[in-house]
């Protein structure tokens, strides 16, 4: 029997002790539109590139969604995959919120999304998900964000700053130069904006990404300080083409 | 006695205070007009937070495990404790749960948050939650301890002060029901310690 | 009488109202006996409606004369009336015969009054303890029409308790002092097991010379003589 066989069979490994669809679920991330997400002091930003045909209503397409008012998520790969990803992450978030009273930090949802993953590794008459999310969220009792990669293995790890989907070996180099520890929100959408239009083939406008942030915002000083939390949110076309003006 | 909320009788009462609550209990364990014995009826649930549990005994035994179930649950993939408001929505929801077939219970939760703000709930046996910020009663002695509480609870006890307004409410109150009593114990909670406290009852 | 007046039916006419009767029939004890030359009399002292105590301080041991107490279990109301009336027919006895009425005539006479309101939800179960001519005597009676002479009986919720101690330790050459701490611990141990059962617990002994109350204490009281291990729990 060669190699090729034991890829067809889900559950099977390899006798190199591969699970050969899983690698080709991988595969199909890699050729997925990039998505990034980089941890701030006061916060989380994740940026996704629409890389779509010319007539395509960009405004229709969003790569970045909410899971709750405080996680969203973004991915790389099959859209209809993460759409099915989306909506159990969801249910699973309300159902937590109605047994407990308050909503899931992200650890609790890239956790679910990471059993769901694994799940369709070994379930039958399943195939892998074929797409990796970056799962985002802060954590306003500790004022820490909270970055998470969960690929169709199942595994899943935290990032401070990390990029999936195309070209992602070059935008991780890319991160790894620009990222510092003490950026913040609006720095790290920067870097985004930046890093996003260094893998972008053509001009890349404010329709061509999706930025969403979450995290809290420091206002006044000393005694009259205040920190209001940021829900995680998209920002606006309006918005994203503010923040490339300045980058100009 | 024919009613089965009040076969193994109970009394029960827990307080609000500044940044303390108390819960207190009797002992008795009934069945029917018989005293058999002495058992307790407040259970710990994190080092912050205490359930009572009133009506049906055996009831209340299962549904402190199956409680405890999910708290240590919560406490194992998320590495933290759950706070007392939280609680409270996971015993309504898991009665609640049981809507059409329910535990013969009514339980109540007392304890202090993570920046120590007293909380005290309780709910019906379908998980109707009630978070009241002065005091709470329970049991077949409920009505009984509902009028000396009125008359001795404050707003912003000290936790001493609190221990005695629970203590003479909660004797007050057996003394006048037939189905609760031998002996008592009175839990208050401070940021600090729990301390817990027996007190002198009559034995009929 | 008029014809068109028809007495209500047994069983199709209920003269009592709901809710309106201190009933102890559910939770008392009450106990007597008679040993060689007296009987004791003893009871608790706790009245309940429902699960909530009324009075923890009520008289279940009612003086007929100075020879002859009446237990009470039942209708508190009913108890009284008939046990005060019994006692000024006695009274009326005696004066016209110059000479105490019986224990088993006042029984009899108790009972026959029972009898005739029978049917008509009279509630009363008494036991009729006293000394006479022909020594201690000690019958049961009740609302149905029974009338017992016996040397041993306990009646209310609390009775199996009372009796299970009495039983043990009852010999009919017990002295008075040995009787009346039998009494008191047979009461005791019912208001401690017998949630319908508590309060204070009242022994009278009746001889040759008389009633007399001997014993009045709490239960509270009581605990810490008969209970050795009172709680394993400190109390503060």
């Amino acid at each position: 029997m060669s190699d090729g066989a034991y890829s067809y069979s889900l559950t099977t490994f390899s006798p190199s002790g591969k699970l050969l669809q899983i690698e080709h679920a991988l595969e199909a991330v890699n050729h997925g539109n990039s998505s990034l997400g980089i941890k701030a002091t006061n916060g989380v930003v994740l940026a996704a590139a629409k890389k779509l045909a010319p007539l395509v209503d960009e405004t229709s397409i969003e790569r970045i969604s909410n899971i709750t008012h405080n996680v969203g998520a973004v991915f790389s790969g099959l859209s209809p995959d993460f759409r099915v990803i989306l909506k159990k992450a969801r249910k699973n978030a309300e159902k937590y919120r109605l047994k407990f009273g308050e909503e899931p930090s992200a650890k609790v949802v890239a956790t679910y999304i990471g059993s769901l993953m694994q799940e369709y590794t070994q379930a039958g008459g399943v195939r892998p998900m074929g797409c990796s999310v970056l799962v985002a969220g802060f954590d306003h009792k500790h004022h820490v964000g909270e970055l998470y990669q969960i690929d169709p293995s199942g595994s899943f790890w935290s990032w401070k700053a990390t990029a999936i989907g195309q070209d992602s070996l070059t935008t991780k180099a890319f991160l790894e130069k620009r990222f510092r520890a003490d950026m913040e929100i609006d720095d790290a959408i920067h870097t985004a904006i930046l890093t996003v239009k260094e893998t972008y083939d053509g001009v890349l406008t404010e329709n061509g990404i999706d930025i969403a942030i979450v995290g809290e915002r420091q206002t006044g000083q000393g005694d009259s300080a205040k920190v209001t939390p940021i829900e995680f949110k998209r920002l606006s076309v309006e918005e994203i083409k503010a923040y490339m003006a300045e980058n100009e | 006695m024919s009613n089965i909320m009040n076969h193994n009788g109970a009394a029960m009462l827990a307080m609000m205070g500044k940044e303390c609550v108390t819960i207190g209990s009797d002992l008795t364990f009934n069945t029917g007009m018989q005293h058999q014995g002495r058992v307790f009826k407040v259970f710990p649930v994190t080092d912050k937070i205490l359930l009572g549990l009133t009506g049906l005994f055996s009831d209340c035994q299962t549904f402190y495990q199956n409680v405890m179930y999910e708290v240590k649950l919560l406490q194992l993939k998320e590495g933290r404790e759950i706070q007392p408001q939280h609680f409270g929505v996971l015993v309504a929801h898991m009665l609640y749960e049981k809507r059409f077939g329910p535990y013969f219970i009514e339980p109540l939760i007392a304890g202090l948050d993570e920046d120590n703000k007293p909380y005290i709930a309780n709910t019906d046996t379908i998980g109707c939650l009630t978070e009241p910020d002065d005091f709470l009663v329970c049991g077949t002695a409920a009505e009984k301890i509902l009028g000396p509480a009125e008359s001795f609870w404050e707003e912003d006890l000290e936790a001493e002060e609190l221990f005695e307004a629970t203590a003479q409410a909660l004797l007050a109150g057996i003394d006048r029901d037939s189905s609760s009593g031998w002996g008592s114990v009175v839990y208050t909670l401070t940021p600090q310690k729990m301390v817990t406290r027996f007190l002198r009852n009559r034995q009929d | 009488m008029s014809a068109s007046v028809a007495p209500p039916l047994p069983g199709r006419h209920s003269y009592k109202v709901e809710g309106t009767n201190i009933n102890f029939a559910h939770g008392t004890t009450c106990l007597a006996f008679r040993c060689n030359g007296f009987a004791i009399a003893a009871a608790d002292s706790r009245s309940t409606q429902g699960e909530t105590i009324a009075s923890q301080a009520v008289t279940k041991l009612i003086k007929i004369n100075d020879y002859i107490i009446s237990t009470m279990a039942g209708s508190a109301a009913d108890c009284q009336y008939w046990s005060r009336y019994v006692g000024s027919e006695s009274q009326l006895f005696e004066l016209r015969n110059k000479r105490r009425m019986t224990v088993a005539g006042a029984s009899k006479f108790y009972s026959n009054i029972l009898i005739q309101y029978k049917g008509r939800d009279l509630s009363v179960g008494s036991m009729i303890v006293g000394y006479d001519d022909f020594g201690a005597d000690l019958f049961y009676i009740d609302n149905d029409g029974q009338r017992v002479r016996g040397d041993i009986f306990a009646c209310g919720s609390g009775s199996t308790f009372a009796l299970s101690v009495l039983d043990q330790e009852f010999r009919p050459d017990l002295t008075e002092d040995e009787a009346v701490e039998l009494a008191r611990k047979s009461i005791y141990h019912a208001t401690h097991r017998d949630s319908g059962t508590g309060g204070q617990i009242n022994v009278i002994v009746i001889n040759e010379k008389g009633t007399n109350w001997v014993v009045k204490q709490d239960n509270f009281e009581l605990f810490h003589k008969y209970i050795n291990d009172p709680s394993p729990y400190p109390l503060q």
